[in-house]
């Protein structure tokens, strides 16, 4: 397992890097302008007023755009989940499925290496992936706070940088859980991503609809804190988030070491497009 | 030795993909310490067995044994104990050479000598240095033969090994596996290939559509096959007595000076027939593996 950990790492590293540093540098330059926002506090209040409501329930709580939550929430929380949980359910999806699908995973498995050690490496690789990324994002908040009047410490800047985290591995999990129930990566992928945006949608709609509050109970983003978290993490919304880690990951465990491995090359998008327009693929050799 | 603790042991092996069956009830052993060519075309099953050997895919129903050991219930021993070439080798692309084989090492305990590593890449001539991207086909091929030689396994299963390269190298690899059967290892390759079946296996098995329809010795095979025969006759004759004769065909005839007759069966009844022939010269042809084994396609031989 940990042969294969740290093989996903360094495979990763870039990946890491990129988004991370992409992300945390945007943060840093988001935190240093609170600033300068908040000496226009009251023009800002005037213009988030005269916004459409439906425009603001995509935002969350943004009549409080001044305080350092509100301002936190629209230009960090809001969006983060969405962009990143697209990154998290292409990681998800990929941890089985890129290897199988690329041919390299037959001459790994062909070695004395049990299904379940590859796929906890793969697996704990892929968390980790996103830990580094949102740990990345963080870390540039951090050094922003030492030039920002936001009455905020490392440590409760963490607490929604938790609960992302875990939203997103909890939706990577279910990526790849579905990545061993349907024939190519792609089709998990695009399922998990449509099912995180539809949640994302319905959680925006709710903070205009009441009739949603008890669909959205039901949608994995409520249970995403962002900004919320600055003033206290709910525990037992984190640790739901954290058993889904678990639920999906065993769940795809448990299909994996049932399975047959397909052969390098299928089950791509020509596979999933192969399945929607309902042609017949074989797959002998 | 019981069957069961041969090399390999397939009885009543199924397996199905779907509504396509790939494998049907095939029966097949391997003695210890031989070159077995598992032989046939595309998509009849030769890569479907061998993935089953190493628990990669599960068979529908049947008894499967490597090393005495079910793979199901023990893949991991019979992993370290194999050496593997996939059929179509795919490799991480993002590392060098030497990089790959020090990760695919890694996972086997005990670690295969490094020095064992360089000299076996040295005799195929390979670049450890090299990233894999830059890599020809061939060359990557290489580097499959070095991770499923490098632990000195008991058993080697290899699909297709010589697939992209050169003729030089491919004798080197011949030489590699008739090496590691000498040092007592058993090598089953499979193969569309005759000639490189016929180089260094010692027995064979032919699959068709998920079925063995036949399994011999090499040169059994050969022998006991049809025959191709061509005969100069002194001076021109009439050689239609000769046409029917039981088991006889002609091939080719050269006006009716020499003819090239195919033989299947005894040769009796031809020699008796030619006793009345001014015969100049004759030469028996044994065909080739590849001949036979279009035989057995257009003869429809093994069918259900």
């Amino acid at each position: 397992m940990k042969t294969i950990l740290n093989d996903t790492l360094r495979r990763s590293r870039y990946l890491i890097l990129g988004w991370g540093i992409g992300f945390g540098l945007l943060a840093l330059y988001i935190i240093l302008f609170y600033d300068s926002l908040a000496e226009q506090q009251v023009l800002l209040d005037q213009l988030i007023q005269a916004f459409p409501r439906e425009l603001i329930a995509f935002f969350g709580n943004i009549e409080f755009f001044t305080t350092p939550e509100g301002y936190l929430t629209m230009e960090l929380f809001s969006y983060l989940p969405i962009i990143l949980g697209i990154l998290a359910v292409g990681q998800g999806a990929a941890v089985i499925s890129a290897a199988e699908e690329n041919g390299t995973l037959d001459i790994l498995l062909a070695h004395p290496l049990p299904r379940r050690s590859f796929f906890l490496g793969r697996f704990a690789g892929m968390a980790l992936n996103l830990a580094g990324i949102v740990f990345l994002i963080w870390l540039g908040c951090v050094i922003a706070l030492n030039w920002s009047s936001i009455p905020l410490t490392a440590i409760e800047l963490g607490r929604p940088f938790l609960s992302l985290w875990a939203f997103l591995t909890a939706f990577a999990a279910f990526a790849t859980f579905l990545s061993q129930l349907l024939p190519s990566q792609a089709g998990a992928s695009l399922t998990a991503a449509f099912i995180l945006v539809v949640s994302y949608i319905l959680n925006s709609m709710a903070n205009i609809d009441d009739r949603l509050a008890d669909v959205v109970k039901f949608s994995p983003y409520t249970y995403f804190q962002g900004g919320d978290a600055l003033r206290g993490l709910n525990l037992n919304w984190l640790l739901g988030l954290i058993g889904a880690i678990i639920l999906f990951g065993g769940l795809a465990l448990w299909r994996f070491q049932q399975r047959d491995l397909r052969i390098g090359g299928e089950g791509g998008w020509e596979t999933l497009v192969s399945l929607l327009s309902l042609r017949k693929t074989k797959s002998i050799s | 030795m019981t069957h069961s603790q041969s090399p390999i042991f397939l009885q009543e092996v199924y397996k199905n993909y779907g509504k396509v069956r790939a494998l049907q009830g095939v029966n097949l052993e391997v003695q210890p310490g031989e070159i077995f060519g598992f032989l046939g075309p595309n998509g009849s099953g030769k890569t479907t067995t061998i993935r089953c050997m190493l628990d990669l895919i599960r068979p529908a129903s049947g008894t499967l044994r490597v090393l005495g050991l079910d793979p199901q219930k023990s893949p991991t021993e019979v992993r370290a104990r194999c050496g593997y070439l996939p059929g179509e080798l795919h490799l991480d692309e993002s590392v060098s050479v030497a990089d790959s084989l020090r990760l695919l090492n890694r996972l086997r305990s005990p670690q295969a000598d490094w020095k064992i590593i360089t000299a076996m890449a040295e005799r195929l001539d390979l670049n450890l240095k090299l990233p894999i991207k830059s890599l020809s086909k061939g060359n990557k091929q290489k580097i499959g033969i070095v991770q499923a030689l490098m632990h000195h396994p008991t058993l080697l299963l290899m699909d297709e090994p010589t697939s992209g390269l050169d003729p030089l190298i491919q004798q080197e690899v011949y030489q590699l596996l008739r090496e590691a059967q000498q040092d007592g290892s058993t090598v089953f390759f499979s193969s569309h290939i005759l000639s490189e079946v016929q180089e260094i296996a010692g027995r064979v098995a032919i699959i068709r559509r998920g079925k063995i329809i036949e399994i011999a010795e090499t040169n059994a095979l050969i022998n006991r096959s049809f025959r191709r025969i061509r005969i100069a006759f002194k001076s021109p004759c009439e050689v239609d007595p000769i046409k029917s004769v039981p088991g006889v065909t002609v091939e080719n005839s050269d006006g009716s000076s020499a003819i090239t007759l195919r033989v299947e069966g005894e040769m009796d009844g031809l020699i008796k027939a030619l006793a009345a022939y001014p015969v100049r010269d004759l030469e028996i042809v044994k065909p080739t593996l590849e001949e036979i084994f279009l035989a057995y396609y257009q003869n429809g031989n093994g069918e259900a």
